[in-house]
């Protein structure tokens, strides 16, 4: 009889109940992307290639006729837009990775070119730790498959796929939207009982 | 002897629908409760458990909380039954038969609440041994299952032997009894220990993993069950002319006496624990007693819930451990309410809910059931009041030799049953 | 009504054994009254099909094609279902950098998509943990977080799927072994063999496992149409599922899901047992821990910072 007085009084307690929420308009909205989107976070590389009004040119295409400047000035005209958004620490001299003769190469320590298809040596003489890691191909992003085989493609990124070299942090990012709190409510804090329809929205 | 049987049983369906005025309304209620119960139960059969309060983050709700609870109230029986026959207490004897009644309603009751707290009940034949795959003896719910049913036919078997010798006025053979009241005794232990082990086993749950669970599981059986009982005996006495002893009732209050300071004890014990130590696995009995802040908002629901049995339990108990009050039958029925609600909620959906908040990642959503599961639950309660007020009334007056082999078509009147027609 | 006018109970209680057949008959169309307008209704054999590893090759190919036409019916959609079988000599292992990880959620939708995951209910296999620096107490993590952009100062970020557990508790406790773990290290589940009693849910500490409280609902258009008998196929109402490392993908050698659009690398996904491979890289040279280690699980799931 105790049992069911107080089976009563739950009863009497859920009357105002919930009604569960419909996650289906919040999950839409990160489903209608395309969320098996695999393509890096800056595209694909295309090995020091500058692109104006249409037309994709090699730096020697330019460097050939201007003089190589003797110390390093504020860049302006056509690398204007790298200097303002310049933040790599301390490598703070475009000399220090750019060949000074050879604009279509990077510079090695000893002065030598590193071609530009190969931009991850060029990293690699500062990042030596994260590009021993990335050779493992435990450093950055990989794709395709785990277990290697002819038809079995592992496709690993280039750094400069996911970090602008001129400002290399990674950047921020919107996140997708959070799960609905439960099946009754879209947000936390309602308690469980009034709040879900104000709070789907 | 198959053909005195049958005609047993023939007699004995036609014994039930003989009755009192009372006795036709009571059953008639509790049928209405039964069908309404079972109407939202085959709506959850027909939409799901997403009919139910519960979610992914509380898993199990009002179902298992009263499965909890009844398998505490079916092994309360082993509290006559150890008088009964171990200590050979008379008083005892002559109503022990009604405690094992007791039992086998709680149990089809549990064995209910778990069939109802299936999401694929059309697959229960996957739990028969052999014919399905049954994941003996890794799995607690696999020893559960195994324990509920044996107890179930234990009792069955002790109940129906006696019954019937009793019907047909012969002195029942001890060898084939005894034995099985001496194992269902272990058997009565073992149902609430593996009941209890099923959720200390969980180590993703500290809350559950304690070995204390296991002993508060008795301790609170044993105070529900006798609890329950000296009221059932009561309503009994007044509408049926069975007697029950002034000894046997002193007998059952100390019994709940002491269980009830045990379980009370054992509840400040583990209080003490996860409190003084204030580490992060205490975050559950936090919630369960005085609510949980989370990410800026309080999550709080069950707090006056548990209250509300700690306050039942102690004026319980503060009554029973003051003879002159508890020798008063009035304030015995209170207390013995008061305990038995006090232990439903402590030990059905507070032990069961703060399980699982926060959940083992720190996530805290709470849970109340839905109406329907409300009603599903109410219905079970019902079909088991029912399903035990049937049997005492086809018990009593066998025990008492109204109903018998040689006696006339069976004469349930109102006068009959209190026995004033011989 | 005295007892004095009853000359005869025995027809009596006859005449009353029949109002109560009759009340009886009242009482279950009462009970069964929701079923008159339900569609429910499975065949014989799909009520009697046995459990997965009692199942022959031809059993098994029967039952794939009953699931694709059930899920044309239901769904509309064209699939192609297949009992994928771990690869000798693999067993797998999942890394993730959590330096590396901005709580961006790609991999949370992708899993979604990739394993047919119901929308309403919402169900997701990954849950992404917000906790601020500098602590581990998942207690103070949140799993709603909502900002302009990630990763926000002073937080960092950690998803938490099934960890595959060597010693997983969820196998354990399963009354009928509808779950288990596969010679990869991959604990899977028997979706037509679940009974649905959610123990599994109880005992998981890492909250990987989710529940269908009502049938799965996903547009037809989302449906990914290559599915795996223990893995992505869209799961019956009423059975439990959780995350299997994409079985269908990696046991064809492919990365999981989660892992092909995580945009930061963080996660780096192997097999243990090549000495070569990167996850086994993980395993020596970085000082990797698991989550929950005084569970006793053992997981396959590990976790580090690079700085």
């Amino acid at each position: 009889m105790g049992g069911m007085t107080c089976a009563v009084l739950l009863l009497l307690c859920s009357s105002c109940f919930r009604e569960p929420v419909m996650p289906a308009e919040v999950y839409a909205r990160a489903l209608n992307g395309d969320v098996f989107d695999t393509t890096p976070v800056r595209g694909e590389y295309r090995p020091l290639r500058n692109r104006r009004t249409g037309f994709e040119y090699k730096c020697s295409e330019c460097h050939t006729d201007f003089q190589n400047p003797v110390r390093q000035q504020d860049l302006q005209g056509e690398h204007a837009e790298i200097y303002k958004s310049f933040n790599h620490g301390m490598n703070t001299r475009c000399i220090n990775c750019h060949h000074t003769e050879d604009r279509n190469a990077y510079v090695n320590h000893d002065g030598s070119a590193i071609p530009a298809e190969t931009p991850a040596r060029l990293c690699a003489k500062c990042h030596g730790p994260t590009y021993r890691e990335w050779e493992a191909g435990v450093h950055g992003r990989q794709n395709g498959y785990w277990q290697e085989g002819p038809e079995k493609p592992a496709k690993r990124l280039l750094c400069v796929q996911c970090h602008d070299p001129h400002n290399p942090a990674f950047k921020p990012m919107i996140p997708d939207p959070p799960p609905p709190y439960s099946r009754f409510e879209a947000r936390p804090g309602g308690g469980g009982r009034h709040e879900s329809e104000g709070a789907t929205s | 002897m198959i053909k005195e049987y049958v005609r047993f049983l023939i007699r004995a369906f036609q014994l039930s629908f003989d009755g009192t005025r009372q006795f036709y309304l009571w059953m008639a209620v509790l049928t209405v409760i039964t069908v309404i119960g079972g109407n939202a139960y085959t709506r959850q059969f027909v939409d799901g458990l997403a009919a139910t309060g519960m979610t992914d983050q509380v898993s199990w709700g009002a179902y298992i909380a009263n499965f909890t609870f009844l398998v505490g109230v079916a092994a309360a029986s082993v509290m006559l039954v150890i008088p009964a026959y171990i200590y050979r207490n008379k008083d005892m004897h002559d109503v022990v038969l009604y405690g094992e009644l007791l039992a086998i309603a709680a149990i089809i009751m549990c064995l209910l609440f778990v069939m109802v707290d299936l999401g694929r009940p059309d697959r229960f034949w996957h739990l028969i041994p052999w014919i399905g795959k049954f994941n003996f003896p890794t799995s607690l719910l696999s020893w559960d299952v195994i324990v509920l049913n044996g107890y179930l036919v234990l009792n069955l078997h002790i109940c129906g032997y006696l019954l019937f010798m009793k019907y047909m006025k012969r002195k029942p053979t001890p060898l084939f009894y005894v034995p099985f009241v001496f194992i269902s005794i272990a058997w009565a232990v073992s149902i609430h220990t593996v009941t209890a082990f099923l959720y200390v086993g969980l180590v993703g749950r500290p809350f559950w993993n304690a070995a204390i669970v296991a002993p508060r599981f008795l301790g609170s059986a044993f105070t529900a069950g006798p609890g329950i009982l000296i009221i059932a005996f009561q309503i009994m006495e007044r509408l049926s002319h069975l007697k029950v002893s002034e000894d046997a009732y002193t007998l059952l209050r100390q019994i709940v006496t002491a269980s009830l300071l045990i379980n009370l004890f054992m509840l400040f014990c583990e209080a003490f624990k996860e409190f003084y130590s204030a580490a992060l696995h205490n975050a559950s009995a936090q919630y369960l007693f005085f609510g949980l802040e989370h990410n800026g908002h309080t999550y709080d629901l069950l707090v006056p819930w548990i209250w509300t049995a700690i306050v039942m339990e102690v004026i319980a108990a503060a009554i029973l451990i003051t003879p002159p009050v508890a020798r008063r039958r009035g304030f015995l029925n209170v207390a013995c309410v008061l305990a038995f609600v006090g232990i439903w909620i402590e030990k059905g959906m507070g032990l069961i809910i703060p399980g699982f908040i926060p959940t083992p990642l720190g996530n805290i959503v709470e849970y109340l059931p839905s109406v329907n599961e409300v009603l599903v639950c109410v219905g079970i309660w019902a079909f088991g009041l029912l399903l035990f007020s049937w049997m005492v009334h086809l018990a009593i007056p066998i025990m008492n030799g109204t109903f018998s082999k040689d006696s006339g078509v069976p004469r349930a009147t109102d006068a009959a049953i209190k026995g004033e027609v011989s | 009504m005295s007892e004095a006018i009853r000359p005869t109970s025995g027809r009596r209680s006859f005449l009353k054994a029949g109002i109560g057949t009759m009340a009886a008959i009242a009482a279950a169309a009462g009970v069964l009254e929701p079923l008159r307008n339900s569609k429910l209704g499975t065949s014989l054999s799909a009520f009697l099909q046995q459990h997965y590893k009692r199942l022959s090759p031809e059993d098994l190919d029967v039952i794939m094609k009953r699931l694709e036409t059930e899920i044309a019916v239901r769904y509309g959609a064209r699939v192609n279902i297949k009992d994928y079988k771990p690869i000798e000599g693999v067993e797998f292992g999942y890394a993730l950098n959590l330096t590396r990880c901005n709580g961006s959620r790609r991999c949370v939708y992708a899993c979604m998509k990739e394993n047919n995951q119901s929308h309403d209910p919402g169900i997701q296999y990954i849950k992404v943990l917000e906790l601020p620096s500098g602590s581990l107490n998942v207690e103070k993590s949140d799993h709603y977080y909502e900002h302009e952009e990630v990763p926000q100062d002073g937080k960092f970020y950690m998803p938490v799927q099934c960890q595959q557990c060597k010693n997983p508790p969820c196998t354990k406790v399963c009354p009928v072994e509808a779950t288990w773990t596969e010679s990869d290290g991959i604990t899977v589940i028997d979706y037509n063999w679940c009974i649905g009693c959610r123990y599994c849910m109880a005992a998981c500490p890492y909250e990987a496992r989710r529940f269908n409280f009502s049938e799965p609902e996903i547009p037809k258009e989302e449906i990914n149409p290559e599915m795996g008998y223990l893995s992505n196929r869209i799961r019956p109402r009423g059975v439990v599922e959780k995350c299997h490392f994409c079985l269908h993908r990696t046991r064809q050698g492919k990365n999981p899901a989660c892992m092909e659009v995580c945009p930061t690398g963080a996660r780096v996904f192997g097999n243990m047992l090549d000495p070569d491979s990167e996850i086994s890289f993980i395993l020596r040279n970085k000082r990797v821990y698991i989550l929950k280690e005084d569970a006793g699980t053992i997981p396959r799931f590990f976790y580090y910072f690079d700085k």
